[in-house]
């Protein structure tokens, strides 16, 4: 039998092909800002299952995969087993266009013979066409490790029908400044290549962008938030072609959630009072929630913010809580004007600080707790 | 600091006394040995504790060792110390106004002490600075102003409810250790702990990458061993079906064979059968046979040939009578009477010979002689006639051609002289020649004569005769002796061939009786008798050879259980296949259990490569785990090493503002007492400099505008800046921390009148911001002080409180 038999769905007498597209699972990546790794890469590993259920259950033709499905430097023998076990559960074809955190490699675990026979690897940083359907050709675009530049500048897709693009790349046009654009492409791009619709991955917030009505390029985003900030959908699509054009449905996959809050403790004069802050403002949060919060305001002189006990007492409940005291303890202003030691000190700090010295900053609250005779610690 | 009242228990020489004190200036007046200065130490003890002077300072009296001492801090608080010596540190208590404890206040760590809980300065400061003993008005420069400097420069840079930057800076060092470490500690270095933990972990995640890249190896390793296992059981499974066509192509064509040696095994045995008659025939012995036929042949031939030479060699009738008549003639004499008749008929001969040579020279001798005599005669004649000539030609002068002429007849003359010599020597030859023939004539006769006796009888003509008939007779002695020498051989060879027939007639009769007849037709009938057998013999052979090629054929094998395995492979769908050589069969099969070998062992490979990732993969690293550890690790370490920055940022800070308040002390306490100093001095002394590290002293002297060290003014002057000094100390802690009361013991004792007088008003106007008790013996001091305003306590009244305002 043909291993590659099972790579070609076989729907050309059917009117409606379903596609289920996700991206950016990242399974074995790291969470070094919040506590719970641990966790929250099993809930990784549970929404990957989820996707394949999802798939199983609208009955999809296909299930499609736009990177970085996982870690490459990190992935094990339990990575691999849990990737190749819901892939053959699936059964139907797979396509996988690997990122840059997965990139196709000799060593690869895309490269493994024990891959099951209904997957398909794009491991070229080129454009491969495989017809879906009479009428629906995939062209797919795998990254190496290799930099692979722009992959729809020079792409010319030119087979009858509806041509999807499966890649992992950065949408330039929404390309956060401070982040480094991988494989770029603009919607004209895509557009000029004569692609249909590009399922891509890359960004952890999905969204669809549409020309005329149809969609042209479509993030669905982690399936469970990766890193603080994210902002768009975490889910899968589902992606129907019919009668020359497709349509998308985001399915939300994610579970987990992670929340940035500031809390206030103006005037707070003793512990008790932060920690009934803080409880009031992590009320609404459970077991899936992924906290960070940051204590601001300005608390009384002497008033113990010690962040151990705060997570300890307050983040049981939670997936995780990771603190940050930014509580001010003294009026740096008022203790500058002094015409003593401190004075000076505290004022040639604050200039420094104000300056965006960020250890002035730190060495303010030093000096003053040094001065008061106040615990110094970290 | 205003000490209102001190209540002595039991303190050295003092036993149950109390001394009140006024704010100002305070006057401790007493003789020698009367217990001012033991008031001074009640005072410091009282505040700061006895410590190691405890024994000095026990009561002289015994009782109890113990004193209360009352005083006013700066904010208004008053408090009460009560100290019982004896229990050292436990025995303080501190009351206020209201009698509440205010030990939580004025403890410094587990110690209570009072002085320098209120005072804010250590005891060794307030000694130096607050005390004054007797002639010791100066203050210590160098390490004991250490401590005074720093506290001064804490007084001005905090204040009594703030710590001030020294305090700071140790807190910070405190926690800079606490939580960074320093960089020799060995136990508690959390910085250096952490950064040795971040390594560790890397090593860690490094092995466990290494480990997980050792899997993906190990993955290519099983893979090439599972191609080399797929490739050796595809070439094993060839080897296996072209061994099988071969092992059952053998097996046909050894079935043929087994079918090809039945049918030549039938065909063989039934050509023997044709040759019972010659079952028992013993055809080895041929060969004897023929050899005694061949023997009898040729002795036959060579009878038969002996037997002709004889004939040949048998003389005929004539030879035999003529071999008669030599013996007759010739064979009378013996050897030697003819060799001796030999000999003389050969002188005879040589004789002959010898006179004929001889006698024919001498004729020609003679004929030499006779044919010489002519030619002589003309010479002689011709010799003298060419002398006459010369003769004539001499006579006539012609003396030329005399010599000519005469020359030529002398040698003519000599020509004749010489030939004729000669002739004479030939004619003497000739006849010596002549003589020598007639001689051998006569041995030739003689000879003759004795040859003719012997042959004359015999009736021989010559001796050449005679030699020829002996010649004749010995020739047919030989031929005699030859004849019989024939006839005696083929008597003998007759013999031969008779015994060689008697051999072969036996030979034959014991081979094969039955036949009879010539030799020749015996022998042939045994030849043809033993071909026969032969040929039988050539037909068994070949009936062992056959069975041999059976052997060789099965083997050990069974004819049946061939024909099965071939039908069994044949079933299979094998097409048996003809081997190339021999040894196909065999190389097949040994190559093919090579090849099962190989294969085993490329399974044992794959199957303990694959055992060993299934053991790595279960001991595989959760490397993100280890990852957010390190992470975890490193936002600790950064945090600390942030920390540590601003540790450091806030102390750098701290000490650049600290130096600069040292700097601003220094300032404040030479214009205090600059200020002070030039009122004293009318304002010859108008500006003081104090080293802000050391405290020492200088002042500008007026008369030459140089700036001079304290010590090289007069003592008068010396003390009184000193004095000032003190004071300004004294504001200046009032300022920042506490006043703390000036105790001068007898600092005066040694003064005359004047310098008291000048340095009265500087105490009075210093203790109007800090309280000053002055102890002294000098009756004029403590008036001069009372004078101006100062309480007096008189140690020599016996009251138990005696003040004078």
């Amino acid at each position: 039998m043909d291993p590659h038999a099972r790579l070609v769905p076989h729907v050309s007498h059917l009117t409606v092909l379903t596609l289920v597209h996700a991206a950016d699972l990242h399974l074995e990546t790291t969470f070094p800002d919040v506590r719970g790794g641990n966790r929250r890469r099993a809930a990784l590993a549970d929404a990957f299952v989820r996707i394949v259920d999802l798939a199983l259950e609208r009955r999809a033709d296909v299930l499609t995969i736009g990177g970085d499905l996982f870690e490459a430097q990190r992935a094990g023998p339990q990575t691999a087993r849990l990737i190749f076990e819901q892939f053959a559960r699936f059964g139907k074809p797979v396509f996988v266009a690997p990122g840059n955190h997965d990139p196709y490699a000799a060593r690869s675990l895309y490269a493994r013979d024990d891959m099951p026979v209904n997957v398909r690897i794009f491991g070229e940083a080129a454009w491969t066409a495989i017809p879906l359907a009479d009428d629906v050709t995939l062209y797919g675009f795998g990254h190496t490790v290799a930099e692979p530049g722009r992959p729809f500048v020079h792409a010319r897709f030119d087979r009858p029908g509806v041509r999807i693009a499966l890649v992992h790349g950065s949408d330039e046009d929404r390309c956060p400044p401070e982040k480094r654009a991988t494989a770029p492409y603009r919607t004209e791009e895509i557009a000029a290549s004569g692609a249909t619709l590009a399922l891509s991955g890359h960004y952890h917030g999905g969204y669809v962008v549409e020309e005329r009505g149809a969609p042209i390029l479509a993030y669905p985003g982690s399936p469970e938030p990766i890193k603080f900030g994210e902002r768009g959908e975490h889910s899968a699509l589902i992606v129907c072609v019919e009668a020359g054009s497709a349509r998308i449905e985001a399915v939300p996959i994610a579970r987990t959630r992670l929340i940035e809050r500031d809390v206030r403790v103006d005037g707070a004069t003793s512990e008790h009072a932060v920690i009934a802050s803080l409880e009031e403002a992590l009320a609404d949060c459970g077991a899936d929630d992924y906290v960070r919060v940051r204590l601001q305001g300005t608390i009384e002189r002497g008033t113990r913010i010690d962040r151990e006990t705060l997570i300890e007492r307050c983040g049981t409940g939670l997936g995780a809580l990771d603190l940050h005291d930014r509580t001010i303890a003294a009026d740096y202003a008022a203790i500058a004007r002094e015409p003593n030691v401190r004075g000076h000190a505290v004022r040639d700090l604050l200039t420094r600080a104000r300056a965006g010295n960020t250890d002035a900053e730190r060495a303010l609250a030093l000096v003053v707790a040094a001065f008061e005779g106040a615990e110094i610690a970290p | 600091m205003k000490v209102r009242s001190l209540r002595i228990g039991g303190f050295g020489a003092l036993h149950d006394r109390t001394f009140a004190f006024t704010p100002g200036l305070n006057v401790v007046f007493g003789p020698n040995e009367s217990g001012k200065s033991t008031i001074a130490n009640a005072i410091v003890a009282t505040l700061y504790g006895a410590e190691r002077k405890k024994d000095a300072w026990r009561p002289w009296q015994g009782g109890s060792y113990a004193t209360v001492l009352a005083y006013e801090l700066s904010n208004g608080q008053e408090i009460e110390v009560q100290r019982d010596f004896e229990r050292d540190s436990k025995g303080v208590r501190v009351y206020d106004r209201s009698g509440n404890d205010l030990a939580a206040n004025s403890a410094d760590g587990k110690k209570l002490n009072p002085g320098e809980a209120h005072l804010g300065i250590p005891l060794d400061v307030f000694v130096n600075a607050a005390c004054v003993k007797q002639q010791d008005i100066a203050i210590d420069e160098g390490k004991d102003a250490a401590p005074i400097v720093a506290h001064l420069a804490r007084a001005l840079s905090g204040g009594p409810r703030e710590d001030a930057a020294l305090g700071a800076l140790k807190r910070l060092d405190d926690a800079h250790r606490s939580y960074v470490g320093t960089e020799r500690a060995r136990k508690n270095a959390p910085l250096r702990t952490l950064r040795d933990s971040t390594d560790r972990q890397a090593q860690t995640i490094s092995e466990a990458r290494a480990r997980l890249a050792a899997l993906d190896e190990l993955r290519e390793r099983i893979e090439t061993a599972a191609h080399e296992r797929d490739r050796l059981a595809a070439a094993a499974s060839a080897t296996e079906r072209k061994a099988r066509a071969l092992r059952a192509g053998t097996i046909a064509k050894r079935i043929a064979a087994l079918r090809d040696f039945r049918e030549e095994l039938a065909e063989l045995q039934g050509a023997r059968s044709a040759y019972a008659d010659v079952e028992g025939f013993a055809s080895e012995r041929e060969i004897e046979l023929n050899e005694e036929y061949h023997a009898w042949e040729f002795a036959e031939r060579t009878a038969r040939a002996a037997a002709a030479d004889a004939a040949a060699a048998a003389p005929s009738d004539a030879e035999r009578r003529e071999h008669q008549a030599r013996r007759a003639d010739a064979g009378t004499l013996d050897e030697v009477a003819f060799v001796t008749l030999r000999e003389v008929a050969a002188s005879a001969d040589a004789a002959r010979l010898a006179a004929s040579a001889a006698a024919n020279e001498a004729a020609q001798a003679r004929r030499a002689t006779e044919g010489a005599s002519g030619t002589l005669g003309g010479v002689l004649v011709l010799g003298a006639v060419l002398l006459c000539i010369a003769i004539g030609l001499a006579i006539a002068h012609v003396w030329i051609w005399t010599v000519v002429s005469f020359t030529f007849a002398a040698g003519f003359i000599a020509i004749a002289v010489a030939q004729g010599r000669g002739r004479a020597g030939r004619r003497r030859e000739a006849t010596r020649k002549q003589q020598i023939a007639d001689d051998a004539l006569a041995r030739e006769r003689i000879a003759a004569q004795s040859v003719a006796a012997v042959l004359d009888p015999l009736g021989l003509p010559s001796f050449e005769e005679l030699a020829h008939r002996r010649q004749r007779l010995a020739e047919l002695v030989v031929r005699a002796d030859t004849a019989e020498r024939a006839a005696e051989r083929a008597r003998l060879t007759c013999a031969d061939a008779e015994s060689a027939a008697a051999r072969f007639d036996r030979r034959a009769a014991a081979l094969a009786a039955d036949i009879t007849g010539a030799r020749a037709h015996v022998r042939g009938a045994v030849n043809a008798r033993a071909a026969r057998k032969r040929e039988r013999d050539g037909i068994d052979a070949h009936l062992n050879a056959l069975e041999m090629r059976k052997s060789t054929i099965l083997g050990t094998d069974d004819e049946f259980a061939l024909e099965a395995e071939l039908d069994d492979l044949v079933r299979e769908g094998v097409t048996p296949q003809s081997a190339e050589s021999p040894n196909a069969l065999r190389l097949i099969e040994a190559e093919r259990a090579e090849m099962n070998e190989l294969l085993r062992y490329a399974s044992e490979a794959l199957s303990r490569l694959q055992g060993e990732l299934a053991s790595a993969e279960t001991g595989a690293a959760n490397l993100a785990d280890l990852d957010e550890c390190l992470a975890r690790t490193l936002t600790e370490v950064a945090r600390i090493e942030a920390f540590e920055r601003a540790v450091l940022l806030a102390k750098q800070t701290i000490e650049t503002r600290k130096d600069e308040a040292h700097q601003a002390f220094a300032r404040r306490l030479e214009d205090y007492a600059a200020e002070a100093l030039g009122a004293i001095t009318a304002g010859r002394y108008s500006e003081l400099f104090v080293d802000p590290a050391t405290l020492a002293i200088k002042v500008r002297v007026p008369e030459n505008s140089t700036i001079v060290e304290l010590d090289a003014l007069s003592s008068g002057t010396r003390d009184q800046a000193y004095l000032v000094v003190r004071f300004a100390m004294a504001r200046m802690f009032s300022e920042g921390i506490e006043t703390p009361p000036l105790l001068l013991d007898d600092p005066f004792a040694y003064w005359d009148a004047a310098r008291v007088e000048r340095c009265l008003p500087i105490i009075v106007h210093g203790s109007r911001s800090a309280q000053a008790i002055v102890f002294t013996s000098s009756e004029e001091l403590a008036a001069a002080a009372v004078a101006l305003g100062a309480t007096r306590i008189d140690l020599s009244a016996p009251a138990l409180l005696e003040s004078t305002t």
